[in-house]
């Protein structure tokens, strides 16, 4: 079933050895000495998570979830696929005989991400209308693959980076000390999802129980929904008659206080011609909604952007929630408490599948963007304009005037929503780079700094302090560049290791998929063993030089 | 300032030539009834909106549902209540609703919208409470209406906004309702509350800013030869997808579902696997955008193939007043959906898309069909198991290529003047044996018209005037049986019989009525109900497509009145014709009299000014009416002019005080006029004075013709601003220039004015006329017109029932 390149030992290159640097040693590391590997031949990686209390390293990859130790040594591996599907089967062939004929189908990881109240993996894939898998997290045990319900596809769509996903309520009481620490299986999911056209199946986005049980009928099931209001909002159908190409991508979900944001690209449909033949034209939306919102009233979205030197950055590629360091924190007028988000733009509104290596990195406060939101609110419920969100609404609705006062924790009500943002969310340009693509980004606190990672798509790490916003020029220094691979770009998700010594990166040859992939693990590898392998990298943070 | 007489025109001589055009083709009310105190009237103080209806001939009450009260009224006679329960807003609910932006008196509260039967003692309750619409469940026993205080959920049942239309019909235990499931009315749906419930799909091709009006159901399982399921079908209006226009242009819409839809296995889950849609075509005369469905009856038939839709259309456009009623029989919107070719949208390379005619394969079973013997053969038993393909089809192509198009190919009734509203329709087994389909129309100003479609010829046997004040019927039901309409508006509730034929009290206005409820009893001497005629109906005497009074026994004289005439004075001679139909023509010693420096006809009478000896003798009001083409004439009045001794003392009449002040008022209004007064008051009359008049204008027009190419463009806005702007002008530039065919353009204004006062309602007998004569106040734009005092004083007779106001 499978081919012969899976069913050998993945083989595991220490490449290079971990080289722990003394804090105090005055030269800057070599780009070789500090970093260990993690190489697989036949599939391709698409995510990546850290768990924040063992360190151990989660990877999704294409019929594959991995689990490594810190130092990237394989633990366990858990194949996912490829299994007999069809994309056209719905329900999937598991469920009932399909009428399509089944192939041996990759199942292309989309979401992994780890639920520490259930402690479990949750590895959402492209089989089975988007199935997911729940995966304990000691031996990657298949705990439960429910697929029976129609709420258990998410997307059958193939692309493994349209999808985002935010655990809450195990949070809520870290945020909120007075709460009582929630019960395993209290936990809700907010999925974000790009849906390849077929909204009558998937919603983009969603919230979803995250119950105990693996196997329990609940799993997955929209937190609330009756006949008419649900925690979903679906592309309407009006909007891919005239857009067939409509889609919202979903970059990047984090929460942030009561609020669960999603950073998102999608069609433009204002520039766009509605025939399917003209270019396209895309846009980068934030998405808030309030976390325990079950009626999804308090949907708002803004376009999201930044502009450096006249020149307008608007396709996003990556993001990052962070804190600032104390220097960051006093520039920027905010407490150390506060987030912020450092998010890399792509010039222009073209090209999202291949965006130009014209990039920004940026940096935005949730102050900013909550308060432009809570204004928008607040004029709407002053009766002004229109609710302006076509994609969504397909016309124009006025916005209603009422008495009611717009606080800071306004969830919206059954009026004036969804809410669309007029204007674009500038960002303040930190570090421009316009020859490698930067693709991927984190961030952490050194000290009073704030040091953020960047990666490119020529495989270079960068390494940026920002201490303020530029200019001049300091306040956002470029520390290093260190190739990590050739060539190669690093992919979207970085993470840090729990004490932020390391940095953990994934890097892929092949960031387009298609189904001729597992083909392609057949071909040989060539003398030096890169070709056609994924990696996994993690690096040692180097200290800050002052 | 001349510019503005010169627009007005150019203007005013397009809107004669379009109106004299045109006149021919509307039908006018035969017979005015106005209001009658002895009217059975329901109404509670402080109680609004009584637009809500259920007749429960079982339990002999008329359920009557208004803001925040339901009450049950004696179905013989709505003025006794028999029970009344009162649902209001608590006081928190509307609270929350003002919250919203909603206004506390008006939209936060509680409006019964839904009153349906669920079985002999439970009535199924919906209101709008507060902008978050309720269900309830309502008994009515030992005399007392008791709501059960369930309070459930009443979104997609019931709209939350209590002014928007909307429709719902209960099928045994599953309500039908098509209206909006969101607070902004913005998500249309079609939906059937079941255990299966089942909606319709969010998709502009579906419905599109859809207006619902009506709903029925439809047995047609029974005895179908295809094994076919019976329908619900839906009457409403939405934006058209078909029509390439620079706007939105509505459509009217009859759609169907099928009863026994349990929507799709993949496709169409919880959706309707049945909802087709078709255009409905209702002609009117003029060239205009598709007109508007308003309210819709069926006239069920025991065969269910050859029931008929009335439906009531009027004009998208607010510049037209014309109102139409078109029918549909069941056969044809079924021969549509069942055979018809469907509609597929293509891209073009505007970037856009356009509908236009399906040419490629239709998959099988077809798409939108019920499930009959054809999917029965296939293995198909429910709509579960249809194919893909078929549900596909239909969830991108529920329109039919084709239009339903009316029974007679247009429509039944063109009436001009206050738009109509609702329709009921009766059906009446007259004297020669044939069913006669006798319409109730309710209009937005409180009349109700009752018509026939005899053959082709559209009748209105009368109108009534149902309210005292001008509002609009909001709801008509028929009660067959009891031969009572039920009325509702803002203001109350109304009972008025079917016919009230003692109203006609010769044999001529008997037949000449042409009611087919009504019929000359020989043996009583009474115009009577053909359902209560004393003896045989040998004795009876109806002519209802001929209107053929010839067996009537011939009238005896008019006996004459002696007036005394005093030289010099003025002189009113009254007389009242019987018909709106019929034209007056006065006689005075074999002269026929026309209107002139001298005499001056208009609706009620005849004014002989300025009066010398030489007008002493005898002078005859006849009543000359045409039916098809026969012409009735009768005298209606004979005066006796005698020249005034003082010696002879004349007892002072209430007759004479009225004329003493029509001579004033028509001074004031001749005084303004040309001398050489040329047009009638005769309303057939009218078309010829007017077009005498336009050829005038047309001189006048050529004189102005160096303005006239830079004025058109300006007349085209202000025909598309409202016409009425250019009556304005005509007065301001009368005033102020006094030019002369301004002037006597006015004059026409005047008479128009006077008729209104004088007459029934808008409608003269195939005239130019229309209430079009009031100015709009409402589209006045940049212009300053003189207020509405200024334009009432250069009026004879005081004031313009200004009905655009309505």
């Amino acid at each position: 079933m499978l081919p012969s390149c899976l069913s050998s030992p993945l083989p595991l290159f220490p490449l290079l050895s971990l080289l722990l640097l003394v804090p105090a040693l005055p030269t800057p590391p070599s780009s070789d000495s500090d970093r260990e590997e993690y190489r697989a031949s036949d599939t391709s990686f698409t995510h990546l998570t850290v768990h924040q209390r063992t360190g151990e390293v989660f990877v999704g990859a294409v019929n594959r979830v991995l689990k490594l130790s810190p130092s990237l040594v394989e633990l366990k591996s858990h194949v996912t696929g490829p299994v007999e599907d069809n994309a056209k089967c719905y329900p999937p062939p598991s469920v009932r005989a399909c009428a399509h004929r089944l192939e041996q189908t990759d199942n292309v990881n989309k979401l992994l991400l780890v639920d520490y109240t259930g402690n479990r993996l949750v590895a959402c894939g492209s089989i089975w209308q988007g199935v997911c898998q729940f995966l304990r997290l000691e031996d990657l045990f298949k705990l439960g693959e429910p697929h029976h319900r129609k709420e258990h596809y998410l997307s059958g769509a193939k692309e493994p980076d349209g999808m985002a996903g935010v655990v809450v309520g195990e949070d809520d009481w870290t945020a909120e000390p007075r709460r009582k620490k929630p019960v395993k299986g209290s936990s809700r999911l907010f999925i974000g999802a790009a849906i390849d056209g077929k909204s009558e199946y998937f919603p983009t986005l969603s919230s979803r129980k995250l119950v105990a049980d693996e196997e329990s009928d609940n799993m997955f099931l929209l937190v609330y929904q009756d006949e008419f209001v649900s925690s979903q909002i679906k592309i309407p159908s009006d909007t891919l008659s005239t857009y067939p190409a409509f889609d919202i991508y979903y970059v990047y979900g984090f929460s942030s206080r009561t609020y669960v944001y999603f950073l998102t690209l999608q069609l433009d449909t204002q520039l766009t011609q509605m025939d399917a033949g003209g270019e396209k034209f895309f846009t980068s939306k934030i998405v808030r909604i309030c976390s325990n919102d079950t009626e999804f009233y308090s949907y708002v979205e803004f376009p999201l952007g930044c502009t450096k030197d006249g020149v307008e950055y608007r396709l996003v590629q990556a993001a990052y929630k962070q804190k600032p360091g104390r220097r960051l924190a006093h520039a920027l007028g905010l407490s150390e408490d506060d987030d912020i988000l450092f998010v890399v733009f792509s010039q222009g509104q073209k090209n999202r599948s291949n965006p130009p290596r014209e990039t920004v990195l940026c940096l935005f406060t949730l102050h900013d963007i909550n308060l432009a939101m809570r204004e928008r609110i607040s004029s709407c419920y002053r009766g002004e304009g229109h609710l302006t969100l076509p994609w969504l609404l397909n016309k124009e609705l006025h916005c209603i005037h009422t008495p009611k006062q717009i606080g800071d924790d306004f969830c919206g009500q059954v009026l004036n929503q969804p809410l669309g943002g007029l204007r674009v969310i500038e960002g303040h340009p930190l570090y421009e780079d316009r020859t490698e693509g930067m693709g991927a980004v984190a961030a952490y606190t050194y000290g009073e700094h704030t040091v953020v990672f960047v990666g490119t798509r020529s495989g270079q790490l960068k390494k940026i302090r920002v201490d303020g916003i530029p200019p001049p020029a300091q306040n956002a220094l470029l520390y290093e560049t260190v190739t990590v691979v050739e060539g190669k770009p690093i992919l979207r998700d970085m993470v840090f290791s729990p004490d932020h010594q390391y940095i953990y990166l994934l890097s892929d040859r092949q960031r387009k998929f298609n189904n001729c992939h597992f083909l392609c693990c057949h071909y040989p590898i060539n003398t030096h063993g890169h070709h056609g392998s994924a990696h996994c990298w993690r690096f040692q943070d180097w200290k800050i030089w002052k | 300032m001349s510019l503005l007489s010169a627009l007005s025109i150019v203007c005013g001589l397009m809107l004669q030539l379009n109106f004299s055009l045109l006149s021919a083709e509307y039908c006018v009310p035969r017979k005015t009834v106005f209001y009658q105190s002895n009217l059975k009237l329901f109404k509670e103080d402080g109680i609004f909106n009584y637009s809500t209806m259920l007749i429960r001939d079982d339990l002999g009450v008329l359920l009557l549902g208004a803001r925040e009260a339901i009450y049950a009224l004696d179905i013989n006679n709505i003025s006794v209540q028999k029970a009344a329960v009162y649902w209001r807003v608590p006081e928190e609910k509307q609270r929350e609703c003002t919250y919203k932006g909603k206004h506390a008196e008006v939209e936060c509260r509680n409006y019964i919208r839904t009153l349906h039967s669920l079985n002999d003692t439970t009535v199924y309750v919906c209101g709008t409470n507060a902008f978050s619409p309720t269900c309830d469940y309502m008994t009515f026993a030992n005399g007392q209406l008791t709501l059960k205080g369930k309070q459930e959920e009443g979104k997609g049942k019931c709209p939350f906004d209590p002014f928007q239309r909307y429709s719902s019909l209960m099928v045994g235990n599953d309500l039908y309702s098509a209206t909006s499931i969101n607070f902004l009315g913005s998500e249309p749906v079609i939906l059937r509350s079941s255990s299966l419930a089942l909606r319709t799909e969010f998709k502009s091709s579906w419905l599109s800013e859809p207006n619902f009006v009506y709903m029925d159901f439809m047995g047609e399982s029974f005895d179908s030869p295809d094994g076919d399921d019976d329908k619900v079908y839906l009457f409403f209006s939405e934006n058209a997808m078909e029509y390439d226009f620079y706007r939105k242009v509505a459509v009217s819409r009859v759609a169907r579902v099928c009863k026994g839809d349990m929507g799709g296995q993949r496709t169409l889950q919880r959706k309707w696997t049945s909802f087709l849609k078709a255009r409905l075509d209702c002609s009117f005369p003029e060239p205009s955008l598709p007109p508007i469905v308003q309210d819709v009856f069926l006239l069920r038939h025991k065969d269910w193939r050859k029931s008929v839709f009335f439906a009531v259309f009027t004009p998208q456009s607010s510049l037209s007043q014309v109102s139409a009623v078109c029918a549909y029989t069941v056969s044809a919107i079924r021969g549509i959906f069942n055979e018809g070719k469907f509609k597929t949208s293509v891209a073009v390379e505007t970037s856009h898309v356009k509908w236009v005619m399906y040419t490629g394969e239709v998959p099988v079973p077809r798409p939108g069909a019920c499930i009959n013997n054809v999917a029965r053969k296939m293995g198909m038993n429910h709509s579960l198991d249809l194919p893909d393909k078929t549900l596909q089809f239909i969830r991108d192509r529920p329109l039919m290529d084709e239009a339903v198009h009316p029974l007679t190919g247009g429509p039944l009734l063109l009436k001009r003047g206050p738009l109509l509203t609702r329709i009921v329709v009766d059906s009446v087994l007259a004297l020669d044996g044939e069913t006669y389909n006798v319409m109730f129309i309710g209009t937005e100003n409180g009349y109700v018209q009752k018509a026939v479609n005899f053959d082709g010829e559209m009748f209105i046997i009368e109108q009534i005037q149902v309210y005292e004040n001008p509002v609009a019927i909001k709801i008509l039901r028929l009660s067959s049986s009891k031969g009572q309409l039920y009325a509702g508006s803002e203001s109350g509730a109304i009972q008025m019989p079917l016919c009230n034929c003692g109203r006609y009290q010769s044999c001529e206005d008997c037949i000449l009525s042409r009611d087919p409820y009504c019929a000359w009893d020989s043996s009583t001497q009474q115009c009577s109900s053909v359902y209560s005629l004393s003896a045989s109906p040998k004795t009876a005497v109806q002519s209802l497509k001929e209107g053929n009074v010839s067996q009537c026994p011939s009238p005896g004289p008019i006996a004459a009145v002696d007036l005394a005439l005093i030289p010099g004075n003025n002189i009113q001679l009254p007389c009242q014709l019987h018909s709106n139909l019929a034209q007056v023509h006065w006689r005075f010693s074999d002269l026929h009299l026309q209107t002139n420096n001298k005499y001056y006809i208009y609706s009620r009478g005849l004014l002989i000014l300025n009066t010398s000896t030489s007008d002493a003798g005898l002078y005859f009001c006849d009543s000359v009416e045409q039916i098809n083409s026969r012409i009735y004439n009768r005298t209606v009045a004979v005066y006796h002019l005698q020249v005034f001794e003082p010696t002879v003392a004349v007892s002072p009449s209430p007759g004479i005080t009225v004329t003493k002040y029509f001579i004033q008022t028509s001074k004031t209004a001749t005084t303004g006029s040309q001398p050489d007064l040329e047009s009638e008051d005769l309303p057939m009359a009218e078309n010829q004075s007017d077009t005498g008049k336009i050829s005038r204008l047309k001189v006048a027009v050529a004189l102005l013709s160096l303005f006239c190419l830079s004025l058109i463009g300006v007349i085209l806005w202000l025909w598309k601003q409202g016409h009425w702007k250019c009556f304005g002008f005509a007065q301001n530039s009368k005033g102020s220039e006094g030019k002369r065919p301004s002037a006597d353009y006015t004059h026409i204004k005047n008479r128009n004015s006077e008729i209104k006062l004088l007459g029934a309602e808008a409608g003269r007998p195939c005239t130019a006329n229309n209430n079009h004569t009031a100015v709009d106040f409402k589209g006045n734009g940049e212009y300053h017109f003189p207020p509405l005092a200024n334009i009432a004083s250069l009026d004879g007779l005081g004031y313009i029932h200004d009905e655009s106001e309505i």
